[in-house]
């Protein structure tokens, strides 16, 4: 998918370790490159939301290695028609088949059920925020998400691809 | 109870929490890194309120964006209230909205049918 956006430059391209102050400046990032008027508010909230829940999971459940700070990978690119958001870092084997295996249940189910589902898990006394911050992302980009892992380094690398589609309501 | 209030930033939304009017105000965005540390001594102030309430309370929502972990702290506090209400008729739920922003309208709505009682939506 990556390639097809590729025709503007990145919004935001960085390698690195993710923290607070990261997600801080891509908010302001995304604030000014995406009005928040009336008819691109729910544009700049579901953009808001795919790259906040994608970075505050890789803050909180990444695996960072001291020695090795190129795996922390956050991107966002344009095209006519759509954003795509690119993320990327170490975690575990466990959490990587929880993450492809919530995302082929999460790709079965509509917006509205998403959003539904999201509220029952949200509901429970259980500390799952990264399982709801997926199905989150899942509802904001209308399902068009995959994520790959990759063994490097004794541990897994994730990455996750997230597609918004411009027009309104998809 | 003092009232407790506290201005908006970037991360984190306007309160304001007054138990002597049994209102509990949160506005604009909500995604702080460290969800514990911004909303337990809210949480606290709540159930505290909780244990004397007023005969009215109402829960004032309006939300520009929130991230999962605020909505798990939200949907927290409309369970107490409802553990402590099973009538459900001593409490209200406010969802604001903006004019035509029909995805928070339809959060508000899944929300109300998630819990099983009516909240207001508000159109501002």
């Amino acid at each position: 998918m990556k390639q097809e956006a590729n025709s503007k430059p990145p919004i935001i391209q960085f390698k690195g370790i993710i923290n607070q102050s990261f997600i801080a400046h891509v908010v302001d990032v995304i604030d000014d490159y995406v009005p928040l008027d009336l008819n691109s508010r729910s544009l700049h909230r579901k953009l808001l939301s795919i790259s906040v829940e994608l970075l505050q999971n890789i803050a909180h459940h990444g695996i960072y290695d001291t020695t090795d700070h190129t795996h922390g990978k956050f991107e966002i690119f344009e095209s006519d028609d759509y954003f795509e958001v690119v993320a990327s870092n170490r975690g575990t084997t466990k959490n990587c088949l929880r993450a492809k295996d919530a995302i082929a249940f999460g790709n079965s189910l509509t917006r509205s059920e998403l959003i539904a589902h999201t509220h029952t898990r949200a509901s429970l006394e259980t500390d799952d925020s990264a399982g709801i911050g997926l199905f989150t992302i899942l509802a904001s980009c209308s399902n068009q998400v995959s994520c790959t892992c990759t063994e490097s380094n004794n541990s897994m690398v994730i990455e996750m691809n997230c597609r918004l589609n411009k027009t309104a309501n998809e | 109870m003092n009232p407790l209030q506290l201005s908006p930033t970037n991360e984190t939304p306007a309160i304001l929490f007054d138990a002597s009017l049994g209102l509990f105000k949160i506005s604009g965005r909500s995604f702080p890194m460290d969800v514990q540390e911004f909303y337990n001594p809210l949480l606290r102030y709540f159930k505290t309120y909780l244990d004397v309430p007023q005969p009215k309370t109402i829960l004032d929502l309006s939300l520009d964006y929130y991230n999962s972990t605020s909505m798990k702290v939200i949907l927290s506090m409309i369970s107490s209230l409802l553990k402590l209400h099973p009538a459900q008729t001593n409490f209200s739920i406010i969802w604001r909205y903006q004019a035509d922003d029909d995805d928070m309208r339809e959060v508000g709505e899944a929300l109300s049918q998630q819990i099983g009682f009516p909240i207001q939506l508000i159109e501002i």
